[in-house]
């Protein structure tokens, strides 16, 4: 699967790959901005190399920072190549320890299987955190986002999913349809 | 066309596919690591089960898959019982009652609450194919029972009969009773469920998961002389209104003392009470448990397993906590999950069942059959 970055912030999808149809539902209209170019120096994971809920790993085939900078500023594409996909609902939110615990669901290797990880709040992007809560649904990417000019990192990126707020007319629908289980039930 | 049901076990042995003869009592819980399922033959082929989890069939019962495999009907299935909604005890429970088209049900009233109909309906939204939770599989359960027109469930609370005397061609009279959940966990239910209703204009969001298992049915048999316990996932607290305090404190339920205890709430410390062990067991008892593995909580912990092993030296668990190796990744799939996560686990369970049978109306200990994962508990860790 592959995302591709275009001149605008906002992540497109492209239909390549076998599993990009079923993820991309759950993207939705979710903004994942480009990272900050970080020259031609081999980065180590750290905290400080997120930007917007993308963290870099490793700059895999490196372009000079004066360079760097030109093209940045012209603002070419970039795509993802995705490597690995899950879907995470938060579970446990730790405020002290600025960490949040969530399950995950394999979305690349579909056997079933699920996972616990805790990840720290700080790889939630700034215009997400809001998104950050128990129940909160979110994409956890892990692949390689390739730059037109030829720059390839290897990247972590945390998508919350903005889902829709519950209407007047769904929690009415909700109760009438409870109220017409328990009447079903002989119950009140 | 539907797919053939898998077998439980991925190599079943000829001793596993016996059925029990119709005057041998039987007990098999099925525990995959996360989830469990019980099921009881109480003789001439009627059975009933308590609870739901899935096999190796994506979606299917395990409890399906398991009478499959021991070539009984499902039709043979007359009473399910809900214990409880979480999602390790109930996936997989909308096509369990599909199949078991005779059988009837027992819940705590909550279920048929229109405020708790209300709650599962506003949490049930699509939100996602993958985001499993126990309300959506409530919501397929009780759309089926309103389908094929079961809508009178039995409802299960403190010394309650559900059947019996029934009449048996062993000999041995059968009564089911349920023990719990008391009126006090019923009323804290329907009270956490009207504060976890949203408010108009509240952004979405997957169902939180409740923190004590209020509503748990405790169900005890007695099928002549012998007596079992189901415990549930009942949990203590101290409270003579809740918990296994209210059973014990309890006048109204049966007496006679069980031989086979279904250990509650995974072994957990929160599912223990000493006086359960002195007054509602007999000296020594069998004791079956179902592991629970998920992210950092594992259980039993090795404290919870040498408490256990103090009570009794019978003791087993349906599978094993040990070597469940997360599933092969790309390399720098792995080296991420390092870079990134501070901890990651993967639920791989290892399913496996502990069986036990005797003979109605014998004197004679339960027989033990362990399959697949299933083991010791002293070996469990």
């Amino acid at each position: 699967m592959w995302l591709e970055n275009g001149t605008s912030t906002a992540l497109r999808l492209s239909t390549l790959g076998s599993t990009s149809k079923e993820v991309a539902p759950n993207i939705g209209d979710v903004a994942l901005r480009a990272a900050p170019p970080r020259g031609s120096v081999t980065l180590d994971a750290t905290i400080d190399h997120i930007s917007d809920g993308v963290r870099i790993l490793e700059q895999v085939l490196p372009v000079a920072p004066l360079q760097l900078a030109h093209l940045h500023h012209l603002q070419l594409k970039s795509r993802l190549e995705v490597l690995q996909s899950w879907e995470g609902i938060v579970i446990d939110i730790d405020e002290e320890r600025g960490e949040f615990k969530a399950r995950l669901s394999d979305l690349t290797n579909r056997g079933g299987d699920e996972s616990e990880a805790i990840f720290d709040k700080r790889d939630v992007g700034a215009n997400e955190i809001d998104l950050l809560r128990v129940g909160g649904i979110f994409q956890w990417l892990v692949g390689y986002r390739k730059h037109s000019y030829g720059q390839m990192e290897r990247v972590s990126a945390i998508v919350f999913r903005r889902l829709p707020a519950w209407h007047a007319e769904d929690l009415a629908r909700a109760q009438s349809e409870g109220e017409a289980i328990a009447a079903a039930f002989g119950a009140d | 066309m539907k797919a053939k049901r898998l077998p439980l076990l991925s190599a079943p042995t000829e001793a596993y596919q016996r059925p029990p003869a119709p005057n041998e009592i039987e007990v098999t819980v099925i525990g995959p690591g996360f989830g469990e399922a019980v099921l009881c033959h109480i003789g001439d082929n009627r059975w009933f089960l308590i609870d739901s989890c899935v096999g190796r069939g994506a979606g299917e019962s395990a409890s399906l898959s398991y009478l499959a495999d021991i070539g009984v009907d499902p039709v043979n299935v007359f009473l399910i019982i809900i214990s409880h909604w979480d999602d390790d005890h109930c996936r997989g429970m909308a096509n369990l009652v599909e199949c078991c088209a005779k059988a009837e049900t027992a819940m705590s009233q909550a279920f048929v609450k229109k405020d708790f109909a209300a709650y599962v309906a506003t949490y049930s939204s699509p939100l996602t194919q993958q985001a499993r939770s126990g309300v959506k599989e409530i919501r397929e359960t009780l759309a089926t029972l309103i389908k094929t027109g079961r809508t009178t469930p039995k409802l299960a609370g403190p010394d309650r009969r559900l059947y019996g005397p029934l009449a048996s061609g062993h000999g041995a009279p059968v009564s089911i009773w349920t023990l719990a959940p008391s009126d006090e966990e019923y009323d804290r239910f329907l009270a956490w469920i009207a504060n976890e209703m949203p408010a108009i204009g509240e952004t979405r969001r997957v169902v939180v998961p409740r923190i004590r298992n209020d509503l748990s049915v405790v169900v005890q048999v007695t099928i002549g002389d012998d007596a079992i316990l189901f415990g549930g996932d009942l949990e203590e607290e101290g409270n003579p209104l809740t918990g296994w305090s209210a059973i014990l404190a309890s006048a109204g339920r049966p007496l006679a003392p069980a031989t086979l205890f279904k250990i509650p709430h995974h072994g957990s410390s929160t599912g223990d009470h000493p006086s359960v062990w002195n007054q509602m067991l007999s000296a020594d008892p069998l004791a079956i448990l179902a592991p629970f593995r998920n992210g950092k909580v594992s259980l039993p912990t090795t404290n919870d397993v040498a408490r256990t092993l103090k009570y009794t030296t019978q003791a087993y668990a349906s599978t094993n906590l040990r070597g469940i190796a997360p599933p092969p990744m790309d390399r720098v799939v792995q080296k991420a999950i390092q870079e990134v996560t501070k901890s990651f686990t993967t639920i791989r369970p290892e399913l496996g069942l502990v069986r036990a049978r005797k003979i109605a109306g014998s004197n004679t200990p339960w027989a033990i059959e362990l399959f697949g994962g299933a083991t010791e508990l002293r070996q469990v860790r």
